[in-house]
């Protein structure tokens, strides 16, 4: 049962996508030698030449780091805060009517709004940035978990009472599974939504990071490197919804596929 | 023994049960007869204290094990796990667990692997692998057809044979009730009460 063999659909459909990826590139390709001006869209191969000299000779990768420690920072502040929310207004439909109408102002709350109130309230500082995306994705982390602690099946719960099963198992191998769908749809909309709020951050309050690196090349109009930040950081994200998320959420759901 | 003295139990303005006492020894197998929707499953849950907005008075062990109408098994779970993670018995007795109800080899499958003979068997493992000292039954042959059902029925005499498990089981179905049980009630009346009843085995 162990063993694990080679989805011919999921090669397939890679094979399409890497494809598809392809197909953008050669269109962006095509389009900027019909431009023909560098100065408004730069062709990928001067991207990718930028590319490697920010990243051997320049601060790429030191900003790149940056900016991924505040996703992450950001996303694990908002799954926490999230998933308990969640769980618990799912779980208790007295909570749930008390918090819903604090869940409707948050998540109409602009994500511009939440970032100047916090670092008017608590300074140009980290914990600003990180706790103004984490409000941002708060809710909506909160709003997807509540979802998925509805559709718990009562008869696990009776069932889990009756033989008395301990609260860490019951929590590890009853709740956890069936939330694993959810958790990890929460988790994908997240780290979409964490890195462009973390930008968004970075280019009103910080001194370094992908988003101001972005801020300092639009003052200077400089389209080329702008694309060379937004794209790497891009590409890093990629990888880890590719390396990371997606495996994972196909490994929370293969019972599904049993 | 299991003592159940229940008084009252309604949902809103609807009397659901009544007067409804029920003494069940160790070793001893209750079954309790109705229609659907008499009160059945509601007695069921009292005396198995997943419901407890009622009047009146459950005395019961602390090991408890269910049969319930629908397997409820964890489908992201081999068999062997279903029984080992919801009884903590150890591995070796898991094994034995699935021997008994001739699910010998299928440790590593998960339920939707199965069919449904084989997941009311797992069902049936759990609920002996948990040595309860009462065990509590909801319709557990519902929806399986006739040989299936005997089938499972003669496995389930088998498994209480030698054991000083005190059984509650809820049915409709006399054939059930003639075959495990030492005493058979029928439920019935609005509210509904408790009436010994014969039927054959």
């Amino acid at each position: 049962m162990s063993f694990r063999k080679a989805d011919p659909r999921t090669a397939g459909s890679i094979r399409v996508r890497l494809i598809s990826l392809g197909l953008l590139v050669v269109g962006w390709w095509a389009f900027a030698v019909a431009l023909a001006d560098p100065e408004i869209l730069p062709s990928p191969l001067e991207i990718a030449r930028l590319t490697a000299r920010e990243l051997f000779n320049g601060p790429l990768l030191y900003n790149l780091g940056v900016t991924l420690g505040r996703v992450v920072a950001a996303f694990i502040l908002a799954m926490a805060i999230g998933t308990v929310a969640g769980l618990v207004m799912g779980r208790r439909k007295a909570v749930d009517t008390w918090l819903d109408p604090w869940l409707l102002f948050f998540l109409n709350l602009p994500a511009l709004v939440t970032i100047v109130l916090c670092y008017l309230w608590i300074g140009l500082t980290e914990v600003a940035a990180i706790t103004a995306v984490a409000i941002n994705k708060i809710p909506m982390v909160t709003v997807l978990i509540r979802e998925g602690a509805r559709t718990f099946d009562p008869a696990l719960d009776d069932m889990s009472r009756i033989f008395r099963v301990p609260r860490i198992t019951r929590l590890r191998h009853i709740i956890a599974p069936q939330l694993a769908p959810y958790f990890a749809a929460s988790a994908r909309t997240g780290t979409a939504l964490i890195w462009k709020i973390v930008l968004v951050v970075e280019f009103l309050g910080r001194s370094n990071g992908v988003g101001f690196q972005i801020h300092l090349y639009f003052q200077l109009f400089d389209v080329a490197m702008v694309l060379t930040y937004a794209l790497s950081f891009i590409a890093v994200m990629l990888t880890i919804e590719f390396a990371i998320l997606q495996p994972w959420e196909r490994r929370a759901s293969r019972w599904r596929q049993a | 023994m299991i003592e159940i003295d229940i008084r009252e139990k309604s949902f809103g303005e609807h009397d659901v049960l009544g007067n409804v006492r029920l003494e069940i020894a160790a070793g001893e197998c209750m079954a309790v007869l109705g229609p659907s929707g008499i009160g059945k499953t509601t007695l069921l849950r009292i005396a198995a204290g997943l419901e407890d907005d009622f009047q009146g008075k459950v005395v019961r062990p602390g090991r408890i094990a269910m049969v319930f109408q629908e397997p409820t098994l964890l489908p992201w779970r081999s068999a062997a796990d279903n029984i080992q993670l919801i009884t903590n018995v150890p591995v070796e007795d898991v094994k034995d667990a699935l021997e008994r109800v001739g699910l010998t080899g299928k440790q590593n499958h998960f339920p939707d692997q199965l069919s449904l003979g084989q997941r009311r068997r797992l069902s049936l493992a759990r609920a002996f692998a948990a040595k309860p000292d009462f065990l509590v039954m909801d319709e557990p042959f519902a929806s399986l057809d006739k040989d299936l059902a005997r089938n499972m029925i003669d496995l389930t005499v088998e498994l209480l044979k030698d054991t000083q498990i005190a059984t509650l089981l809820v049915t409709h179905s006399e054939t059930e009730a003639g075959a495990l049980a030492t005493k058979v009630f029928r439920l019935e009346g609005q509210p509904a009460m408790l009436t010994p009843t014969e039927v054959s085995s």
